[in-house]
Order: C-alpha cells, then structure tokens, then sequence
C-alpha cells in the first residue's frame, strides 16, 4: 500500500513537472496563486547548470516511478529496490530544500508549483523512510531482552 | 517480466491517470481567440504620470513595481526610448506594487508624493537606483537629496489620494491578470518579452 502511494505521488510531481517545465520552454505564463511563480521563472536563479529546474524534478519523479513500479514485479526488486527510492528521494528533499532556500533568499519569491511539489517530495521520502524501517525490521528483528533460553 | 496483481493496480492508476490530464488538455487547451487590445482610457488614466508626446499615436504603458529587481533591469531601455522617442511616444507609469515586496507600497507612495512637486520622474529614477537599501527612513533622504519641501512631502506620504490612485492602478493590475512586473502594454496589446531588448525591438517597429 505503501510503495502504491509513492508510486501516485510521484505521479503527481512528473504531472507537476511537466506543467512547469513547459511553461519555462515556452515562455508562457503559470497559472499560479500568487505572482511568485512568474517572478521564479524569469529568474536566472530558477536554472541549474542551463537548464530549468523543473526538469531536474521531472527526471526524480520519473525514477521514483518506474522503481515503485519495478518494485511489484518481484519479490526480490521489493527488497532490493527500497534502498535506492530511499535514497533518490532523500536527494529530492535535499534538492527542494535547496531550492525553496534560493527562492526565499535568492529569487524573493515563492511559486506555488515549486511549494507543493516540495512538499510532495517530502511526503515521498517519509513514506519510503517508514518502509524501509518496517522491512529492515522485518531483516533484522530486535533482540528480545525479557526473554529467557 | 511477470506482472502482479500489484503491478496492474499500478499500470491501471497510470493510464487513468494519462487519461484524466490528456482529457483535461484537450478540453481546456481549446483556441485562444487573437488578444484584443486595451482601450486606451483604461491604461491611459489622466492622473497617471505620462511622458512624451500626448497626441502621438504610439502610447507604451509600463505597470512597474520599484522594488521589482527585474523592472530595475528594463529601466536604462525604458528611459532611451523615452528619450530617443519623445516626440514618436507617449510613455504612461502605473504602479503595481506586488504583495511580497513590503517596501513596493510605501516606495510608490514616495513617488506619488515627489510627483506632487513635479518630481515623479526624478525620485523613480532614485527609488530604483536605491533598490537594495529600501528602508522605511530611505524616502525622506531622497526627498532631500531632490530638494523636495520635507513638510508637504512628508504628509503626502500618507495622503489617502495619493493611496486610492495606487490602490486603483493595482486593481486594474490584477484584472487584467498581470501575471507579475514589469507587464508592457504597446499600442493597448500586452507584450510577451524575454528580456529589455525585445522591448527595444517592439517599441522601434510601432513609432517607424
């Protein structure tokens, strides 16, 4: 259920995603909440090494999808792929954070895209965290202290 | 590769999911009809500062917010073709104070009151040259440093006029769904610019 509802977020960040990404290959406008989203798309801050930031979350989601799904193939890609969402999705709220500092910060201005989609990535990384923790348990059960031999 | 019960639940969200944006695309993507201009009266205002010539057929609106770093950057263009095309132009400011910049409103007011002593022009210029030293004690400095009667400049600064027009030149703003500053209108058309020299390049093609 768990690794289902990863697999929907990421989902809604690759539909997120591309819905700002276009916006910034096109030069057309975001429908946004506030005037932050314009004010983050004109500012040579919201590009990463040339490219627009958007497409480094399109990449993400799009992993964290195809794993999630990968992982219900098999019982051995379920254990053998948790590591990597684990890991790909703690980079992802890495690279938000990074971001919502430089658009507080830097840029002076707040997309609501770029919010909800941080928020999104969090959610995905606390999931695969509670996931992995639950399966890793299941590996390596606690020693039970009161018991006798 | 051996799809599960599981892998088909996935497969199926995801082509629901595919169906409901393409549908969605489809339906709201329909035609835009070719942008009518604004009538002139309304990006036009009799009270908003205006330069250049009044009669001359080429009118650019510019909707500005002096703390918006990126209507800084358009301001040396702006001025040329003020400048270059005075008699060809008529050049209108009005004010957008975005809610995020918490000097935009109060800076705006700084102009308005300078512009009751004739000096709009010059403390725009200043506001912006100052951008990055917005302070609520910068405005009567720069007053000063214009040579602006501090007594009537000072209680401009809170003149409920002054506050109205502003008010009113961002509620026009917000209807015509600016989508942030600077936002150009040209001949009523609003202008869709990547950066100052498309500006340059729209304004030189409209007075030729």
């Amino acid at each position: 259920m768990r690794n289902r509802l990863i697999f929907i977020l990421s989902l809604v960040g690759i539909a997120i995603a591309i819905y700002v990404l276009q916006s910034f290959l096109r030069d057309a406008p975001i429908v946004c909440l506030n005037s932050g989203c314009e004010i983050v798309r004109k500012s040579p801050a919201s590009k990463l090494f040339g490219f627009p930031v958007p497409g480094y979350g399109l990449v993400g989601y799009a992993i964290l999808a195809i794993l999630a799904f990968l992982r219900t193939t098999s019982t051995k890609l379920n254990k053998q792929l948790l590591p990597w969402i684990v890991g790909i999705a703690s980079g992802g709220v890495a690279f938000v954070g990074w971001f919502t500092y430089t658009e507080l910060f830097v840029i002076r201005g707040v997309c609501t895209w770029c919010a909800v989609s941080a928020v999104n990535m969090v959610t995905i990384a606390a999931i695969a965290w509670v996931e992995y923790r639950k399966i890793d348990g299941i590996r390596h059960p606690r020693p039970d202290r009161g018991s006798s031999s | 590769m051996k799809l599960t019960g599981e892998s088909k639940i996935l497969l199926s969200i995801l082509l629901a999911t595919v169906a409901i944006i393409g549908s969605a695309i489809f339906l709201f993507n329909k035609p835009v009809a070719p942008t009518k201009p604004i009538a002139r009266e309304e990006l036009v205002t009799p009270d908003s500062f205006a330069t250049g010539n009044a009669s001359a057929s080429a009118y650019l609106v510019e909707f500005s917010d002096f703390q918006c770093p990126a209507c800084r950057a358009f301001m040396p263009v702006v001025d040329e073709l003020i400048t270059k095309y005075s008699d060809k132009l008529l050049f209108v400011y009005r004010h957008y104070p975005l809610s995020q910049h918490a000097f935009a409103k109060p800076a705006a007011m700084a102009a308005e009151a300078a512009g009751e002593q004739g000096k709009f022009w010059e403390m725009s210029k200043l506001l912006f040259e100052n951008q990055d030293r917005f302070s609520s004690s910068l405005w009567e400095n720069l007053a000063d440093e214009l040579k602006l009667d501090r007594t009537k400049f000072d209680a401009d600064l809170t003149y409920a006029d002054l506050q109205s027009k502003i008010d009113r030149d961002e509620t026009t703003a917000i209807r015509l769904r600016l989508p942030g500053t600077p936002s150009f209108f040209l001949n009523g058309i609003q202008l869709t610019l990547t950066g100052p020299d498309d500006l340059k390049k729209a304004v030189e093609e409209a007075v030729q």
